[in-house]
């Protein structure tokens, strides 16, 4: 009876729906490009396509799970990327130093959006995009608008080595390694028990001893600090830095993360779905350019995705709350 | 409280000071600054954020929110533009835009009201279809248009200084700012935005008067990328990209407060002209415009502080005394 139950909740579960979704767009788009997305050398581009994602799925989703959003990651990602180039090329600082400097500025607009949250009581969402506008200001003064081109060693390496026959890119084994790090830490430990309680309820889990506020600075520098490590991955890849470089993928970030069942107030949702969600759009993404059509279809397709997996989300919540309180009627 | 003294609490005249502030020292930074041309320039840019915003704060006062006012004006004047250049007349066109427009705002409301989607996040990925669907259909090239009839709509100047475009925020604002000080539809928009249970136990209906808001906002929205279109004699699916956060900036500089149920349309008016002379001045002044995208954040930050602790202050003086 209870292997049963197991066996059949998993085809309850998101994961399993996401992973039917994954298999119908790769039979759709291998009839359709003549088995062309098996090709090993197309795999490796749907990874590359969420190497820049999956750090705005991680400290984004992580947020949400707590019940904040930040909007500025891109921005403040972007603005890493900036601060290399400009270390680099226009203090002559090297490379690692200005690697470092990116990711402590990113880590400071973090920092200073907790402060605005916390101490201020913004909204984080109006927050963080204000914080996004000052970035993009300060990241533009550093580059220009029409970039600043980087001579270095270490980030043409970084972002350009592929080792395993050309199949397997630096950049892919860094953000594999920040993902399962953090999923682990969110998913086992007492860290990340922590998110999800406090996302449930703040006020319980401040009365029960946790320390939600500080809970929300970690958090908000550490979604600054992860867009900070994506900028550098980023301009190493592209070899130059512009000052809004990354803010279409906060976008499909967030979106993968939600599509995953990270919902806002936390409780649901982890990282193994935010990577099917990520899985899900790079698939489609990809599917698009090997067919040869318009890529603002993918922008069309992650908005009804996010907004289909909002009122999925919205209406199981309703339906949990209904059926609770069936339950609790019958009880008494 | 007398009479002078109710007019130097009140929040907009603490705007009209700021706006001097900022008219003086720019003026006194650039000679030109206060000349009738660069006044024309400054309401021209800061016309489509205005018809945005007016929108945008009625919305907010509702106690809603709409992020995709942008894109829904993309995507409505992108059909205007596409339906003038295919022969149809343009008053037909810019009904159908704006009739775009209010479909873009009834589907918000049945993402919210219906769906429970939080407003912000659902108009978010909305707001991705549109500008997605703007570029696919334009093929990302500017749609020209032809036509001086419509052309008229966003062209004409009065005064020398006032162009037609600002008119229409104006003439708005008045409008908008006597429905909701004058009106019980008014009045009723304000308690839903104050305390929406209140608001429904004392007999409105909150989704009612919130899917009029919301389908208000789009509309107005609409026309403002309409405006626009007619204005610069075509239009791209970029076009309206800034306005959103311009819009946004000058709503909460003019103390509509983002919970709802308080600010009004008078201040947000003046909101929306502080930013934009404001602007102006730090290009006048010789800042170069990348500064110009810093300093919106800035005074957001702003006027998001004086707001909290403006209210902290009223919270304080509502305390009994002991």
């Amino acid at each position: 009876m209870k292997k049963e139950s197991k066996f059949s909740s998993f085809f309850g579960t998101k994961h399993f729906s996401l992973l039917v979704v994954i298999v119908l767009l790769l039979i759709v788009f291998s009839v359709f490009s003549e088995g062309r997305v098996f090709n090993p050398m197309n795999i490796r581009s749907i990874f590359n396509g969420m190497v820049i994602t999956s750090f705005f799925t991680l400290g984004g989703g992580m947020l949400i799970l707590f019940g904040y959003i930040d909007l500025s990651c891109g921005a403040v990602g972007s603005l890493a990327g900036c601060v290399v180039g400009w270390g680099i090329m226009t203090l002559g600082m090297p490379a690692p130093v200005s690697m470092l400097a990116g990711i402590a500025a990113s880590m400071l607009c973090g920092f200073v959006n907790a402060v605005m949250v916390n101490k201020l009581n913004f909204e984080a969402f109006i927050a963080t995009m204000a914080m996004a506008s000052v970035v993009h200001g300060v990241g533009y003064n550093l580059v220009s608008a029409q970039g600043l081109p980087i001579e270095s060693d270490l980030i043409r390496w970084i972002g350009n080595t592929k080792i395993f026959n050309q199949l397997l890119p630096i950049t892919v084994i860094v953000a594999v390694v920040f993902f399962v790090v953090c999923g682990v830490i969110l998913g086992k430990t007492r860290f990340g028990r922590t998110v999800y309680l406090c996302g449930g309820n703040k006020q319980a889990a401040r009365l029960s001893g946790l320390k939600p506020k500080r809970l929300s600075y970690i958090l908000f520098t550490l979604s600054g600090g992860l867009a900070g490590v994506c900028g550098v991955l980023a301009v190493s890849r592209v070899g130059t830095s512009y000052a809004t470089a990354l803010d279409s993928y906060q976008f499909t970030g967030l979106t993968a993360a939600m599509l995953g069942g990270i919902a806002f107030g936390g409780g649901s949702g982890d990282m193994l779905g935010a990577f099917f969600g990520m899985l899900i759009i790079s698939i489609f993404n990809n599917g698009t350019t090997l067919l040869g059509l318009d890529k603002n279809l993918a922008t069309i397709f992650n908005g009804l995705l996010l907004v289909m997996a909002l009122a999925v989300d919205a209406v199981s919540a309703r339906q949990r709350a209904k059926s609770w309180v069936r339950k609790s009627m019958a009880e008494m | 409280m007398s009479y002078v003294k109710r007019i130097v609490r009140n929040k907009s005249f603490g705007l009209l000071l700021i706006l001097a502030g900022a008219m003086i020292l720019f003026s006194l930074l650039n000679g030109n600054y206060l000349k009738l041309s660069n006044i024309k320039t400054i309401l021209i840019n800061a016309s489509t954020g205005g018809t945005l915003m007016i929108g945008f704060a009625t919305l907010l006062i509702s106690g809603n929110a709409d992020l995709s006012v942008a894109a829904v004006g993309t995507i409505a004047s992108i059909t205007c533009c596409k339906l003038i250049t295919s022969g149809a007349p343009w008053p037909l066109a810019v009904v159908v835009g704006l009739a775009l427009g209010g479909l873009c705002g009834a589907v918000n409301a049945v993402m919210w009201f219906r769906f429970r989607i939080m407003p912000f996040i659902g108009t978010m990925g909305i707001s991705s279809v549109w500008t997605g669907l703007a570029a696919y259909i334009t093929k990302n090239a500017p749609v020209l248009v032809e036509n001086q009839g419509f052309f008229k709509l966003g062209s004409l100047t009065f005064f020398g200084f006032l162009p037609i475009s600002f008119a229409y925020v104006a003439v708005l604002a008045l409008l908008y700012g006597l429905l909701l000080s004058r009106t019980k539809f008014g009045r009723k928009v304000y308690m839903c935005g104050g305390n929406v249970f209140a608001a429904r136990l004392s007999g409105v209906n909150v989704t009612k008067v919130g899917a009029i808001m919301m389908i208000n906002c789009s509309t107005v929205s609409a026309f403002g990328g309409i405006v626009l279109a007619a204005r610069m004699h075509q239009i791209t699916s970029d076009s309206l990209a800034m306005t959103l956060m311009s819009s946004m900036t000058g709503a909460f500089l003019g103390g509509v407060s983002f919970g709802g149920g308080s600010g009004g349309m008078l201040g947000a008016f003046l909101g929306l002209l502080v930013l934009n002379f404001f602007n102006n001045g730090l290009i006048m002044a010789g800042m170069g415009t990348y500064w110009q995208i810093f300093a919106q954040g800035v005074l957001l930050i702003v006027a998001l502080t004086v707001d909290h602790f403006g209210t902290k202050a009223r919270m304080n003086a509502l305390k009994p005394r002991v």
